[in-house]
């Protein structure tokens, strides 16, 4: 952990993390207008800075963008982390079975996960909504799905390589369970490479979910998201490009706090590079 | 030594390339929304494809720029007093693209084709009241109909003559190479890329002034309206985003042209819903929508606010309605009225992905929520969409449009005749707007009682509210002040039919 | 070796296989249907039955599958549904315009990504390294459809060199027949597309070079050379460049599979008649013929560069073994 606070990227990643998340706790109260209220004669009026009632403008029906933004940082939070917790879920398990059972099971499950690979990442998101119908745990899902194998694979290099050390050796002599030894032993000591694709992961979720949204597939409304305020502003980029300004650098702020406290923590975690 | 060699060569390469780039033939270039699938009109109905094979093959008639049908490859008709035959007198001298004379035999052909079912024509059904097609002569022919049928004569300037001896020869490959009468002559198709049109310099209404035309299909509509301002393109019909419009007016670079079109954008009530069909529910609904606003604001101001399935350019258009006023304290009574003044029902509403109507969409159920009914929007690709409402009843309110409402029949019959309309997608049922639906399709189109018949039904339909009308719709294009001859077509499809008269002077 | 390349070539195969199951389930399951969406809306339900069964759209979904797979084998794609011509013929006229993209794209990944990469290794700290880090983080952090836009609005419209959209020659054949008209041609419209493209590709890379870069500076072959006291340019680009661009290898074969994706979003917005555009219209048409043959020539495409890409990692590295 002081590791960690010592490495400024991770520091800063994790200061930005702590915003983005402050904020969307925190959000409906700090909103300066509803972020739902209409009003179509009020249609993209340009930013009035502090102390005007739209501080951002507003947006393509007249709604506070500042307000908006503010609200869709739970969407798009929300998105990272059922995304992230989903495929984190799947790809252990699977990485997990295939490590240590190997043989047959091993074989089955990367063939698998070649399949998924061998997908373009949007063509899979874009068969799964078009099957399952356009909303945002959809979208999620089909972004979940494209992550697993990389967790899969990382989590199963992990238990091959500590499959055979002395401390899991000496707990299957004591008579672990299979189950106390994954757990316990080898996905503790997984922790750190899987916290690196994770936090990365949350970045490249939200990344996915406006490119979603802008291909039609992405959040419904009244959902809130950050991409779906970017891909409708897309339309109104040079006469008003404030909506779609600020709504990507919220995209990019957040994503990049996750590339930053994932690059230090790797930094961290992989001492060759110290 | 090789290596600058190689690089003054590239530079050399580039000037000339730059230079060369200025003087070439004149090549008219269209941009476009969407790439046509096909260019035979027989089994391809669409817009995409119609405004491109409109400018290779033509129609017996045609629509001019005041939606009045004009002559095209006949040169006059006349219906029988009993309305059961219509003769065509075909214009003489004019010869298909292969060489060929236009003859009877022609039309013969090509109307045989479209009402044998095995060639599974999508839009048989709008000419199955001919019966048979007589030849008198080689410029005569005689359409002979089942039943009186006012509004059949606007199918025919629908469909465009093939030449019978080249669609034989082709069979289902002449929607990609086809052969026309038309002021453009087919020469390639790369899809999604271009589609290269020569001109034909022996067409009957005088040869073309550009020597080349070019479909551009660019799916995006920011990049499409880059693409024309920077002058790669040079006129372009529709998708423009409503944002953009005031800029263009005011650009004394760029002409925008502007006209009512025979089409409307609506609601439609899902009568099967156990909400939708209760009336005063629908009322409200129509109540609860802006009509002005979203013209103005949403829509840049292209379309007026709509109350009739019959577009205003229309005779049998009545104009002593106006739009639904909007006003959500109305709408709340009528709930009321309706047993719900609290709202506390929950409705679905579907929408395909174009921008405007995901934007009315939320507009709808912001206002709905306002009365407490809640609202789930459902935005979805278009396939998914429109298989929704084809094939199932799982909907309570959807977002459409209807284009090219060429008469009363077809702004009416398809839409709210029990079982006229083949696809129910709103189940509507009305005893008496059946009757008037039947009879108008009958009595001659310019009568007196045809202008009764519509009205009564636009006022039922007035107050039943089985679409709630939002907007009659306006085409919109745009092109640079050297082009000349263009002026923009209330009809989609036949945008470019003319495309001989235009020319560019730079 | 070859026993290796003869394991992986056949490991390929069952990837592929569940690629056409999985595509061919999916976008039959999909709702909507290519008949309703050909017909418009004049048609009759009994007209678009009939047609659905012309087609054989009425038969169980697996007898459809065995009979597209059996053909599929013969090398026979079958027809598109909506434009009556062969599915191989479709996807060769298209192939091309996206491989060049993406290679392109690659092209430009690699060639500022080293460089830059390596720069900042050596003068790791500087404004240099701080300036190309954050702009890689950023560039990761930008959805590919916004960099596209902004390509064209800061860049296409402001200069004439750069059009707005499509393809008017190939780069790459214009390269071969040495015909230099194409070749600028092909250029001027390919540059921006393969950014909006290749931006992500860049900055991972640009990273990737980096870290590995300063990997091998501090190994102890690398401090050997240096004291003898060889250049340190020598000690670079003869020792440690070489075994710095591994692990950036082995990323390119993964980036392209990841490139061929964003193609979908590149090609929509620049008007580029490739292949990616070709799918997803057909998706959105339900032509199923086009779709399933489209996604497979994806997968094996990106099957057999990973392939190539770890052959090529044997011979870069001779260390590693397969077995």
């Amino acid at each position: 952990m002081k590791r960690i606070l010592r490495n400024k990227q991770a520091v800063a990643g994790l200061v930005i993390i702590f915003i983005v998340s402050l904020t969307a706790i925190i959000a409906p109260y700090i909103v300066p207008n509803d972020p739902y209220t209409q009003n179509i004669y009020n249609r993209y009026e340009a930013p009035q800075g502090f102390g005007g009632e739209y501080i951002l403008g507003t947006d393509n029906l007249g709604r506070c963008v500042l307000s908006r933004i503010i609200m869709g940082t739970r969407a798009s939070l929300y998105v990272g982390v059922v995304a992230v917790s989903i495929s984190l879920v799947i790809g252990v398990i699977l990485g997990l079975l295939a490590g240590y059972v190997g043989g047959k099971i091993d074989e089955l499950i990367m063939r698998f996960m070649d399949l998924i690979l061998a997908f373009p990442a949007i063509l899979l998101a874009i068969f799964i909504v078009a099957v399952l119908g356009p909303s945002l745990f959809n979208a999620m899902l089909a972004i979940a799905i494209v992550r697993i194998p990389q967790l899969a694979r990382v989590t199963r290099s992990q238990v091959l390589a500590l499959k055979e050390e002395d401390f899991v050796l000496a707990a299957r002599s004591l008579g672990a369970s299979h189950v106390r030894i994954l757990v316990k032993h080898i996905l503790i000591n997984s922790f750190a490479p899987l916290l690196v694709i994770i936090s990365l992961g949350m970045g490249l979720a939200i990344v996915t979910e406006a490119a979603l949204s802008f291909l039609g597939l992405g959040t419904q409304p009244p959902t809130i998201s950050w991409g779906r305020m970017l891909a409708t502003a897309r339309a109104a980029l040079r006469t008003a490009p404030h909506v779609a300004t600020y709504a990507g650098i919220a995209i990019v702020f957040t994503t990049l706090g996750f590339n930053l406290l994932g690059d230090g923590l790797r930094d961290v975690f992989d001492p060759r590079l110290k | 030594m090789q290596k600058k060699l190689g690089l003054v060569v590239l530079l050399l390469a580039f000037i000339m390339i730059w230079s060369g780039s200025m003087a070439e033939a004149k090549t008219l270039v269209i941009g476009t929304t969407q790439e046509a699938m096909g260019l035979d009109g027989r089994v391809e109905p669409g817009v995409a494809e119609a405004e491109r094979s409109n400018t290779i093959m033509e129609a017996l008639a045609c629509f001019n720029h005041d939606m009045e049908l004009t002559p095209r490859l006949a040169t006059n008709w006349e219906h029988s007093d009993d309305g059961l035959q219509i003769t065509f007198y075909l214009r003489e001298g004019v010869t298909f693209h292969h060489g060929r004379e236009f003859v009877a035999q022609d039309v013969k052909y090509t109307y045989e084709w479209l009402l044998d079912p095995e060639n599974d024509a999508p839009n048989r059904s709008l000419y199955v009241d001919i019966e048979e097609i007589e030849i008198v002569n080689d410029h005569e022919v005689i359409f002979h109909l089942n039943q009186p049928n006012g509004f059949l004569i606007n199918n025919i300037a629908r469909m465009n003559i093939v030449p019978y001896d080249k669609a034989e020869e082709l069979g289902d490959q002449f929607g990609s190479q086809p052969v026309g009468t038309g002021p453009f002559m087919f020469d390639s198709w790369r899809r999604d890329d271009r589609l290269v049109l020569k001109a034909n310099p022996d067409y009957w209404g005088g040869a073309p002034k550009v020597d080349e035309l070019q479909f551009r299909p660019i799916p995006d509509d920011s990049a499409r309206l880059m693409a024309f301002e920077a002058g790669e393109i040079d006129m372009f019909q529709s998708g423009i985003d409503p944002q953009e419009i005031e800029r263009l007016e005011n650009d004394p670079n760029i002409i925008v042209g502007r006209t009512p079109g025979p089409g409307y954008e609506y609601v439609g009530f899902n009568q099967m819903s156990p909400y939708m069909n209760d009336y005063r529910i629908r009322q409200a609904v129509s109540h609860l929508i802006d009509r002005r606003g979203i013209v103005d604001h949403v829509l840049g101001g292209v379309g007026s606010p709509a109350y009739s399935p019959i577009p205003p350019m229309l005779p049998q258009h009545h104009d002593g309605l106006e739009p639904h006023a909007y006003d959500p304290e109305k709408a709340r009574e009528l709930l009321a009225e309706a047993g719900y003044p609290d709202g506390g029902f929950s409705l679905t509403l579907h929408a395909s992905e174009q921008a405007h109507r995901i934007e009315i969409a939320e507009i709808l159920a912001y206002e709905l929520g306002q009365l407490g009914v809640d609202v789930e929007v459902r935005i979805e690709e278009w396939g998914a969409f429109w298989d929704r409402i084809m094939h199932t009843t799982d909907y309570d309110m959807y977002i459409l449009s209807w284009h090219g409402q060429l008469d009363p029949d077809r702004a009416t019959h398809r839409q709210f005749h029990s079982d006229g309309g083949r696809y129910p997608y709103i189940y509507y049922d009305n005893a008496r707007v059946n009757m008037l639906l039947d009879e108008g399709r009958v009595v001659p189109a310019d009568s007196e009682r045809s202008l009764e018949l519509y009205r009564e039904v636009q006022e039922i339909l007035y107050r039943d509210v089985p679409y709630a009308f939002i907007f009659y719709i306006e085409e919109i294009a745009v092109s640079h002040p050297y082009i000349t001859g263009f002026e923009v077509h209330p009809y989609h499809p036949a945008s470019w039919e003319n495309a001989h008269l235009f020319d560019k002077t730079n | 070796m070859q026993k290796f390349i003869i394991r992986r070539f056949l490991n390929i195969i069952p990837t592929i296989l569940g690629v056409s199951l999985v595509v061919f389930f999916m976008i039959h399951l999909a709702p909507g249907d290519p008949v309703t969406l050909m017909v418009g809306e004049d048609a009759s339900l009994a007209d678009i039955e009939r047609i659905q069964a012309q087609y054989g759209f009425d038969q169980p979904l697996h007898i459809q599958y065995m009979r597209w797979f059996g053909n599929a084998i013969q090398g026979d794609f079958g027809m598109s549904i909506r434009q009556n011509r062969t599915v191989a013929g479709l996807i060769l006229e298209r192939a091309g315009a996206t491989i060049e993209l993406a290679f392109m794209a690659m092209f430009i990944a690699i060639l500022i990504s080293v460089p830059l990469g390596v720069l900042s290794a050596i003068r790791r700290g500087s404004w240099i390294d701080l300036l190309a880090m954050t702009a890689a983080l950023i560039s990761i952090s930008m959805p590919r459809f916004w960099v596209g836009l902004m390509l064209l609005i800061y860049i296409g419209l402001n200069f004439d060199f750069f059009p707005l959209f499509g393809r008017e020659a190939s780069l790459f054949v214009g390269i071969f027949s040495l015909n230099w008209q194409d070749v600028v041609l092909g250029f001027r419209h390919l540059i921006l597309p393969a950014l909006a493209l290749g931006t992500a590709a860049t900055a991972l890379q640009t990273r990737l070079m980096r870290s590995s870069m300063l990997e091998v500076l501090q190994q102890d072959y690398v401090r050997t050379a240096k004291a003898k006291g060889l250049s340190d340019r020598v000690v670079i680009f003869k020792h440690a460049l070489r075994n710095a661009m591994l692990p950036v290898v082995t990323i390119v074969g993964l980036q392209f599979g990841y490139l061929l994706g964003g193609a979908v979003v590149v090609e929509t917005v620049f008007s580029w008649p490739g292949m990616a555009r070709l799918i997803i219209n057909a998706v959105s048409q339900r032509d199923f013929p086009i779709v399933q043959a489209g996604t497979l020539l994806v997968a094996i495409t990106f099957a057999l560069i990973n392939l190539l890409v770890d052959i090529s990692y044997g011979f870069l590295n001779p260390k590693i073994r397969y077995d």
